[in-house]
């Protein structure tokens, strides 16, 4: 048994040795799959782990709790001292001036418990405690190196925030907990707490973040803290993250990387598999002949199989080695840039997961691409074997054959094992089942279309020019390579075209342009003097064109029909950047502008009773609201209870502020309201109207819209460039492929264009001959591709992301062509590499 | 005299071997391929026995059937209808699993074009056979018994070249010695000195004849050689598909 085993294996590598070379492809093919596999994989976990290892890190403390508006009372901060030690953040948007130059700064003031763990990298003299002391007569403040570029200063000079002078102390390149502040408008600034104080900007009810992070005496469990601290304050809606919810802050922009990178996975997987495929079926191909003959010799059916079976596993180990190596050693590379990109540090970690699953798709691809194509040559008769030069493999195959037991099983086998590594890796049950129904039906459409192609160029009549008329010909007849190139292009290029799709529409997502086209000027946090105020100066100054005051009160939580709606999400993506996890909330006697009721009914100018509520058509359908639900708001710590009238839809294209929830008048008069302002300057005149309100009111905090979508804009930009990178290497792997596909029918070609040569044929005829040929093949793929990438990115962005394709046609008009270009062009390459010989070396070895 | 201990018929083991019973054998075989809209008739009714030790020649035209004929009686082609017997045992009722090992058994046969595996070397091509028929066997003794078929056929010393390296008459032999190596009782040869010089044909010729003397084995030679026909046993002509007796005098004169 032990014997024939290893004379099984003997025979098999001695059979495989001496071709090495030849089978380069499907070894590429592997690898390049495995590769690809692995990387997004390791990619993956590695922002995964760091979202959860760091959890601590990112959070800056056990237990973090969190207000808006005011700082902690006496009373809490004893028992926050009870748990541990406290350390005291403020984050708030300010403006720090220079020589009557304003630059937008993100600020935090910290104490000197700050930070408890990791450390704040800097660039300058002396501890972080010394950098923000008192010295010399002035308090210190670290400062990101692009807000002092805006500024025009540098280190050592002072700037002005609010009522007080600083003196920039040094660099500030990061902090250990940056992650968990949430998107940022502005550049980063720190300074200490007493520095904040003297600054006088923050009044009760700005807009700032006070929070508190406690590093708990040993023992003490942050769920305990949690409970304690609800219990004791919950009314004042104190916030509070453990370590995993640091990361959910950020869940937006990350889920996006971790969906991208999900459909990339499969789309590895699949251009992997098709690589695969098309290099075994091409291997079983060229060696029918060699199939035939151990039949001829006594070989049975298993033996025939195990042979060729363990050659192909062979060659997939050493594609599965060099894919791991190459994929580890590229994620390695990768890693390091990408945590910037993303603002965490991604440790190069080798994923043992990555590289187990990689390697079982290896193993799974090769073997049930093997298998058909095997089992195929295999059931044919050997007399017929001998004699056909065309592909007994790559045939049709009876349904015969394929639904026996013996071909069916196994394979059915290895897609449940596919199946089961693909979910293993992206974690995403019904996204790979839906991926997989839509990959088999494209595969299945691209089959069908690639026959009807074949039955169409056989009905035509024959062509005149003997040139068109070959390459034709090239197409259809028996054992052609072009449904197999059909098959891979147009999953390649469907691929492609996904991918790229997805990216833009991501890209497009984060694009805060398209969101904000509002006004000029937008102040934070007015009170009703300053309104009136800028209202009386509205009316004379002249740059002015509009000034629109909306009232504001946040509500810290809600809850609805006194539930807490599980599915509780961020507002709309245009508010989150200026409000977080706080519900902004406003009244309004009418409809606000650009808004439209969809269901329900808008209230009376006059209307006074109990507070009504009209809510978005989004939040409708994500909480699954009817009209008469009861949403109560827990505002400055009280509750609102309000009765849903009407839901609107808005158009952002018309500008303005969209609030999810808009109250009857009268609802929030017993609370301090505070306003956004937002001015609107003629044209020509921003700049001039920039200096003269910082002159006029240089205590009031106001957002250049312009800055601030810039300060947005570079946040969007790293995501959208890790997002690039990865979808990068799914297209560079989706390319590989397309040439694969090519290579794998090149012996063929080299064959018959030998022959041609022989015969006669100039190089030339030939390559037009093959430039025919691939145009008309590869031009239907691409049509068959473009439908096919755009079902699929549509699919992903609206099933998957619940979000708003968006198409954009210059893709199209991009990758389509590029794909044929590439196609011609490296098939062209091929042959008149194979066509530069002389022809008798290639007729002596055939 | 042969030695019938060598010989053991995992076919039909009850079978009485007796030396009037045939061990091939077919029975108004017809073959008939199917090219969509023609038919074409390959073979037409053929039957004829061959019985242990007997040599017999095929003669025809070239396109006549004749290798059809050879894949037919190794059961690599199915017969379309009639039926073929080897030691007595229909095979054409055989599972393709069946037939492998009635070929591993039974047949050695030696291709009109060779059907060397590309990537071994002569030995090792030689040497599949028994990998194949004998997988229990120590690889030092299917090296031992592949080289002394090399041998046989005077290629010891190109024992280790690929097929490409070897010229055709050099592959012809090759493919000989691996139809022999396994001691086959049928030996179905296709042209088998198609490629060979005189002096070498004659030597692979006498290496046949001999082992058909020594080891009893049968012997379907396919020829177009009308001398080399006429050293058979008998003399049968292909023509069209259809298999006829030649009677000829000569034939005792040698
Ligand atoms: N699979 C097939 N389909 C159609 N026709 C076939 C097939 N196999 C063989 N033929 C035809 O059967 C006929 C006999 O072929 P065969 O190879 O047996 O001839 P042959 O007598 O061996 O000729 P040669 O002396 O040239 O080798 C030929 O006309 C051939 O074209
Ligand atoms: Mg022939």
């Amino acid at each position: 048994m032990r014997r024939s085993l290893f004379s099984l294996i003997r025979v098999a590598l001695i059979d495989l040795r001496g071709g090495l070379q030849s089978f380069w492809i499907l070894i590429a093919c592997i690898a390049i799959g495995v590769a690809t596999v692995a990387m997004v994989g390791a990619v993956g976990a590695s922002l995964q782990s760091a979202l959860a290892r760091d959890g601590r890190l990112l959070l800056g403390g056990d237990i973090e709790f969190r207000l808006t508006h005011r700082a902690a009372e006496p009373a809490e901060r004893v028992l926050f001292s009870g748990l541990g030690k406290v350390s005291e953040v403020v984050d708030f948007i300010g403006r720090a001036q220079s020589e009557g130059v304003g630059v937008l700064a993100m600020v935090r003031a910290v104490d000197n418990a700050y930070p408890h763990s990791g450390t704040v990298e800097t660039e300058g003299e002396g501890t972080l405690e010394q950098q923000l002391a008192w010295q010399d007569g002035i308090r210190g403040v670290l400062v990101d190196p692009r807000l002092i570029d805006r500024l025009g200063t540098s280190v050592g000079a002072r700037i002005r925030l609010g009522n007080a002078e600083f003196q920039i102390r040094g660099i500030l390149h990061g902090v250990p907990d940056q992650v968990s502040q949430g998107v940022a408008i502005g550049f980063p600034l720190l300074m200490s707490t007493e520095g904040l104080a003297e600054t006088n900007i923050l009044q009760p009810g700005s807009l700032a973040r006070y929070r508190y992070k406690i590093d708990l005496t040993d023992g003490g469990s942050a769920a305990d803290a949690a409970r304690l601290v609800e219990q004791s304050f919950g009314q004042a809606g104190w916030r509070i993250s453990l370590p995993g919810d640091a990361t959910e802050e950020l869940s937006r922009y990350f889920a996006l990387l971790r969906n991208f990178l999900t459909v990339v996975g499969l789309s590895a997987l699949l251009v992997g598999g098709v690589g695969v495929a098309q290099a075994v079926s091409a291997y079983v191909t060229e060696r029918q002949r060699s199939i035939a003959t151990m039949k001829a010799l006594g070989a049975t059916r298993s033996r025939v199989i195990l042979h060729f079976l363990t050659q192909i596993l062979v060659l997939t180990l050493v594609g599965i080695v060099l894919g791991v190596v190459v994929g580890t050693a590229f994620t390695l590379l990768v890693l390091p840039l990408l945590g910037p990109m993303v603002g965490i540090p991604l440790t190069p970690t080798i994923d043992g997961p990555s590289i187990l699953s990689s390697t079982a798709f290896g193993l799974l691809t090769g073997f049930l691409f093997g298998y058909l194509p095997l089992s195929r040559a295999e059931a044919m008769r050997p007399a017929q074997l001998f004699r056909s030069t065309e592909s007994a493999a790559g045939g049709p195959g009876s349904v015969n054959l394929l639904l026996q037991p013996r071909t069916l099983l196994p394979m059915l086998g290895a897609v449940a094992g596919l199946f089961v590594v693909a979910v293993a890796d992206t974690g995403r049950i019904e996204v790979v089942f839906w991926y997989a129904v839509g990959a088999a039906m494209a595969l299945l459409m691209l089959r069908v279309a690639a026959h009807l192609l074949q039955g169409a160029l056989r009905l035509l009549p024959a062509a005149p020019n003997a040139v068109i008329r070959n390459a034709i010909k090239a197409i259809y007849r028996p054992g052609s390579a072009a449904p197999a190139v059909i098959l891979s292009l147009g999953l390649s290029i469907a691929l492609l075209l996904l991918i790229a799709l997805v990216e833009s529409n991501l890209r497009h997502q984060l694009d805060p342009e398209v969101r904000v086209d509002a006004p000029d000027f937008l102040y934070m946090d007015l009170f009703a003097d300053e309104v009136a105020a800028f209202k009386a100066l509205a009316a004379v100054d002249d740059r002015i064109a509009d000034f629109t005051p909306v009232p504001l009160v946040r509500a810290s939580s809600f809850t609805i029909n006194g539930e807490v709606p599980p599915e509780l999400q961020e507002p709309p993506k245009d508010l989150t950047l200026y409000f977080g996890d706080e519900q902004p909330l406003t009244y309004s006697t009418d409809l606000p502008y650009g808004s439209r009721v969809m269901s329900g009914k808008w209230w009376s100018a006059d209307y006074s009773g109990p507070p009504l509520v009209s809510v978005t058509e989004d939040l409708r359908a994500l909480l699954d609201l009817k009209l008469d639900d009861q949403i109560t708001f827990l505002i400055f710590g009280q509750p609102i209870s309000a009765r849903i009238a009407s839901f609107r839809a808005y158009e952002w294209q018309r500008g303005g502020i969209n609030f999810p929830y808009v109250l009857s008048p009268g609802a929030l008069d017993e609370y301090p309201i505070s306003y956004f302002g937002l001015i609107t300057a003629r044209d020509g005149t921003v700049g001039e109207l920039q200096a003269a309100l910082i002159a006029a009111y240089p205590e009031l905090v106001f957002v250049p819209i312009e800055e601030a979508i810039d300060a947005v804009r570079d946040l969007m930009d790293t995501v959208a460039s890790a997002i690039s990178t990865v979808g990068g290497v799914a297209l560079a792997s989706g390319v590989l492929v397309i040439a694969g596909a090519l290579a794998a029918g090149r012996r063929q070609r080299e064959a018959d264009s030998t022959v041609a040569k022989v015969l006669g044929a100039t190089r030339l005829d030939l390559i037009a001959s093959l430039t025919i040929e691939y145009g008309l093949v590869g031009g239907l793929a691409a049509t068959l591709a473009v439908p096919l990438g755009v079902t699929g990115a549509w699919a992903f962005i609206s099933l998957v992301l619940e979000s708003t394709f968006v198409l954009d046609p210059l893709l199209l008009f991009l990758v389509v062509p590029l794909a044929l270009l590439l196609t011609v062009g490296m098939g062209a390459a091929l042959t008149w590499g194979a066509l530069s010989g002389r022809p008798a070396s290639f007729l002596r070895n055939g | 005299m042969r030695d019938a201990r060598v010989w053991s018929l995992p076919v039909q083991p009850e079978t009485d071997f007796t030396l009037s019973s045939p061990i091939l054998e077919a029975r108004n075989v017809n073959l008939l391929f199917d090219s969509g809209r023609s038919t074409l008739t390959v073979l037409r009714d053929v039957s004829f026995a061959l019985q242990p030790s007997e040599i017999a020649s095929v003669v025809g035209p070239s396109g006549s059937g004749k290798t059809s004929l050879l894949m037919v009686l190794s059961g690599l082609e199915r017969a379309t209808s009639g039926s073929v017997l080897v030691d007595n045992a229909e095979i054409g009722t055989l599972s393709e699993d069946r037939l492998a090992i009635v070929r591993r058994t039974h047949f050695g046969i030696l291709f009109q074009n060779f059907h060397l595996i590309p990537s071994m070397t002569a030995l090792e091509n030689v040497a599949f056979t028994l990998e194949i028929a004998h997988p229990s066997w120590s690889y030092s003794d299917i090296r031992r018994a592949a080289m002394d078929a090399l041998a046989e056929v005077g290629l010891s010393a190109r024992a280790s070249h690929l097929p490409s390296a070897l010229s055709g008459g050099e592959q012809q032999r090759v493919g000989l010695a691996r139809a022999i190596v396994g001691d086959p009782r049928i030996l179905l040869a296709d042209e088998p000195t198609g490629n060979l010089d005189q002096t070498t044909g004659a030597t692979v010729i006498e290496l046949m004849f001999s082992l058909a003397r020594r080891r009893g084995t049968a012997i379907v030679l396919i020829t177009h050689d009308l001398g080399l026909a006429a050293r058979a046993d008998r003399t049968l002509s292909m023509n069209h598909g259809c298999l006829r007796e030649v009677h000829t005098d000569h034939r005792v004169s040698v």
